[in-house]
């Protein structure tokens, strides 16, 4: 496993995204254990502090909770949390940013789905 | 947190003085090899017919002893305590586990050691010389007897000489380290002092070659070895691991 | 429980101030690093903190006593530096023995292991070794001797890229498995970044900024766009660097903006991204905000 060293976001911000994602892709179920700070750490070479970080973000959002000496397990719902929180500030971000680039060209509202549409059924959606 | 640890001082100074007695071998190579050529002089001056050797320095070794073994002997003794005290060897065991008191504590103990080991070799190896001698000329029987009390005198006496020498060593290398300046002033020093006093036969001297109770030689060593030691210690006590 | 507390430390030698007032304090079992110009006192401070330089004035705790003289803090720390003076006459494999019987914790097998590993034999000497060899060997005992307080002081020097990466791993691993206080000088901030905790900035004898290696990260943040529309939204903000490329301006400022802000940087076409924790540390630590490129900047532009 190795980070992405152009990523310019802190180390704990991406280990949560990429533990999100591994949830997301069904590698842990509910209340299923996940890897602690320490198994994080050696597994991306960085200081267990950072990874602990990383899980203590997720903890807040309620995708994992803490079982004292036990470790860190995933929540009831963390797959729709997850999707939630990802449709809510990933995804929202980025169609600012399409909105946002489209109008810097003047490129209209049609011409825009237009765009979306072909890239759509390009992917056999 | 790893366990903290706790050393007495004892626990060091045993440790470091292990240490030392493995790190400085290179001083009983030396020891023996400045013994050999020691030995190679005092064939040479036999051959030679005559006891002339040095002037001044070899004369006073006269009194108790003939060997230049002796001699070199507490040059080696004088040279090993100021390389221990000088920077390289120093500082060996600010790699691990120490702090001014215990390094200067082993050191002291190990200059006691190769002290010891100088008396007993440098002793032995007269002893043997003259034997050998007397074994291969049979010209005259030795007038002189030589008991055991006397071969036990003889390194007692030698190994003390060696401590003093490696004490004043010791303190002379520490006063180098303590301001680079020395290194010129110290030698300048000390010629100065034979030159000027060399022919007057310095009372200092006297003090120790022309003592004949043994036991006020031995405690007047014993009390000038321990000053050097002391006083390199307080001078070596503030100063800094400088590489 | 700090393991070591500075306050007001001051060292100078005969011309140069080296410390001129620096304070900290550090928490046990952390791995900070310590990072500054050459020059900066990092050195020195490190050396304080190991008990081989003793300060002018101010106060120095480590484990709770002063550390110059003490045996406590000698028992507990080991210093690894390019001199570390090592006997000469000793093969590497009996200084690691030796090392073990100064140190409790030492790992003797662990120290053959890694001896092994990096082709070190354990019969030559401390002199036959190349300048990288030699400090990987300073390495080996250090990461070995598992004191309490462990310092690096530019360990790396002469290592090569593989040797660096397999070093920083086993420190990984052993801060992992044994945790210890780890004090880290490095000129390579961006290859132990992540290994970090903390990150303490020394510059001119002082403590500069102490803090998270995640908060250095967002620290700053570079704008840019065209000169006319930089001069006007920069105003009065606080530069840490600028530099002009062609008709654009590109300025790094503190990232304390608000979300509004943030919407007049997008509506004015202002680019903004992100300022790296080893640029941020160049520009803080710099003496002309527009760096060497001050030293070819002529006042006749032809």
């Amino acid at each position: 496993m190795i980070l992405n060293s152009e990523d310019s976001r802190p180390i704990y911000i991406q280990i949560a995204v990429w533990l999100e994602t591994e949830i997301l892709s069904g590698h842990f179920q509910s209340n299923e254990k996940v890897y602690s700070q320490y198994q994080v750490a050696e597994m991306f070479t960085i200081n267990p502090a950072t990874a602990a970080k990383g899980l203590t973000l997720l903890v807040e959002d309620e995708i994992l909770y803490k079982r004292r000496g036990l470790g860190m397990f995933v929540t009831n719902n963390a797959k729709e949390r997850i999707l939630r929180k990802r449709k809510e500030q990933t995804l929202k971000k980025l169609v600012v940013d399409l909105v946002a680039e489209a109008e810097r060209l003047g490129v209209s509202e049609d011409e825009l789905m237009t765009m979306i549409q072909t890239v759509r059924g390009g992917r056999g959606e | 947190m790893m366990s903290f640890v706790e050393m007495t001082r004892g626990e060091v100074i045993k440790r470091q003085y292990v240490y030392k007695l493995k790190a400085y071998k290179g001083s009983y190579s030396s020891l023996m090899i400045i013994q050999i050529i020691g030995l190679l002089f005092s064939f040479a001056s036999i051959i030679s017919g005559g006891g002339s050797g040095i002037v001044g320095f070899n004369y006073e070794l006269n009194v108790y002893s003939t060997d230049f073994v002796v001699g070199f002997t507490l040059l080696w003794a004088f040279i090993t305590g100021i390389s221990i005290a000088l920077q390289h060897y120093r500082y060996n065991d600010f790699a691990f586990v120490t702090n001014r008191m215990t390094s200067n504590f082993s050191n002291v103990l190990f200059l006691l050691t190769s002290a010891l080991l100088g008396g007993v070799t440098a002793t032995l190896i007269g002893v043997s010389f003259r034997l050998l001698y007397s074994l291969f000329n049979t010209v005259e029987i030795f007038a002189v007897s030589y008991t055991l009390s006397d071969l036990v005198i003889g390194m007692s006496a030698s190994a003390s000489y060696c401590l003093c020498f490696s004490a004043i060593g010791y303190l002379s290398g520490t006063i180098i380290q303590y301001h680079k300046l020395f290194k010129y002033l110290l030698p300048i020093g000390f010629i100065g002092l034979l030159i000027g006093f060399g022919e007057d036969m310095h009372p200092v001297f006297s003090f120790f070659f022309r003592e004949t109770s043994f036991l006020l030689f031995f405690v007047k060593i014993v009390v000038t070895s321990v000053l050097c030691f002391v006083l390199a210690s307080c001078i070596s006590n503030r100063m800094e691991v400088r590489r | 429980m700090p393991v070591i507390k500075c306050k007001d430390l001051t060292k100078h030698y005969s011309r140069k101030r080296a410390l001129d007032g620096f304070s900290c304090m550090i928490e046990e079992n952390k791995m900070t690093g310590i990072i500054g110009r050459n020059g900066a006192g990092k050195t020195t401070l490190l050396k304080i903190l190991a008990g081989f330089f003793q300060e002018n004035s101010g106060d120095v705790n480590v484990f709770g006593e002063n550390p110059f003289n003490s045996l406590n803090v000698s028992a507990n720390s080991i210093m690894i530096d390019q001199d570390m003076t090592l006997p000469t006459i000793l093969k590497l494999g009996e200084i690691i023995e030796e090392a073990n019987r100064f140190y409790p914790n030492f790992d003797r097998e662990l120290a053959f292991r890694l001896l092994s590993y990096f082709s070190l034999d354990e019969k030559t000497y401390v002199t036959e070794l190349s300048k990288g060899m030699r400090s990987t060997f300073h390495s080996i005992i250090g990461l070995s001797a598992r004191c309490a307080l462990t310092i690096f002081d530019e360990p790396t020097l002469g290592m090569d890229a593989g040797v660096r990466k397999d070093f920083y791993r086993a420190l990984l691993k052993e801060f992992i498995a044994y945790p210890r206080t780890v004090l880290f000088s490095s000129h390579h901030l961006e290859e132990i970044e992540d290994l970090l905790e903390d990150v303490l900035i020394v510059h001119k004898g002082r403590n500069h900024l102490h803090l998270s290696l995640d908060e250095m990260k967002t620290y700053a943040i570079a704008v840019q766009g065209s000169k006319s529309m930089m001069s006007e939204w920069v105003g009065e903000k606080e530069v840490l660097f600028t530099k002009e490329i062609g008709g654009s301006t590109y300025t790094v400022v503190k990232n304390n903006l608000s979300a509004d802000e943030r919407e007049v940087l997008r509506m004015l076409d202002l680019t903004v991204s992100a300022v790296s924790a080893t640029d941020l540390f160049v520009y803080l630590t710099n003496e002309s905000k527009g760096g060497i490129d001050d030293v070819f900047r002529r006042d006749d532009k032809g």
